[in-house]
């Protein structure tokens, strides 16, 4: 199949075109300056604790998943010759 | 300090998922593909960051870590895939390639 170059650059043109007309077109509800601790620059402590309270039925989910995922991976790269 | 406006985050990522997009577009190599399909979820990471800085609230910062861990699964099994379909065609052309067991 040939692959038609400018009509996907084309097609990427007129989505970033769209998305960033969207973007900026938009009055976002948002706070006008970024949030300063100038104590305490990181978030980690906050992630932390979402994470491990408001969270943590999807953290322990996507434990399984990397798990199951693992072990596929290796199923499917070692191959039939050497089990 | 003057911030940075949220729209220019969000143009930033719509430039980056265009460029993934592009080249899951044209290219017929499975590597390529998957680098750029990586490409378009940090794109995703990045509205998410940014939602949840402009916004100052921390889940999406926590959203955007379990997208950043399920990236890293789908990159493992695509590449165990890969490796899998080299073994049958000694390359990797998604275009001819047209069985989903082996």
């Amino acid at each position: 199949m040939q692959i038609n170059r400018p009509l996907a650059f084309l097609v990427c043109l007129l989505f970033v075109a769209v998305i960033v007309t969207g973007a900026f077109g938009t009055s976002w509800n948002t706070v006008p300056e970024l949030p300063e601790n100038p104590a305490d620059q990181s978030n980690i402590e906050g992630i932390g604790m979402l994470i491990f309270t408001q969270f943590v039925a999807p953290f322990e989910v996507l434990s399984i998943v990397l798990l199951a995922s693992l072990i596929g991976a290796i199923y499917m790269a070692k191959g039939e010759g050497n089990k | 300090m003057t911030a940075i406006p949220l729209t220019f985050y969000l143009g930033l990522a719509a430039l980056l998922f265009s460029i993934g997009l592009y080249g899951v577009m044209t290219h017929k190599s499975g590597i390529r593909m998957i680098m750029c399909i990586e490409l378009m979820l940090n794109s995703a990471n990045i509205n998410l960051v940014a939602f949840s800085s402009y916004t100052d609230t921390l889940h999406g910062q926590v959203f955007a870590m379990f997208s950043i861990a399920l990236a890293a699964a789908e990159a493992a099994i695509g590449f165990a895939i890969f490796m899998a379909i080299y073994r049958m065609h000694d390359k990797i052309n998604l275009d001819e390639l047209n069985v989903l067991r082996w």
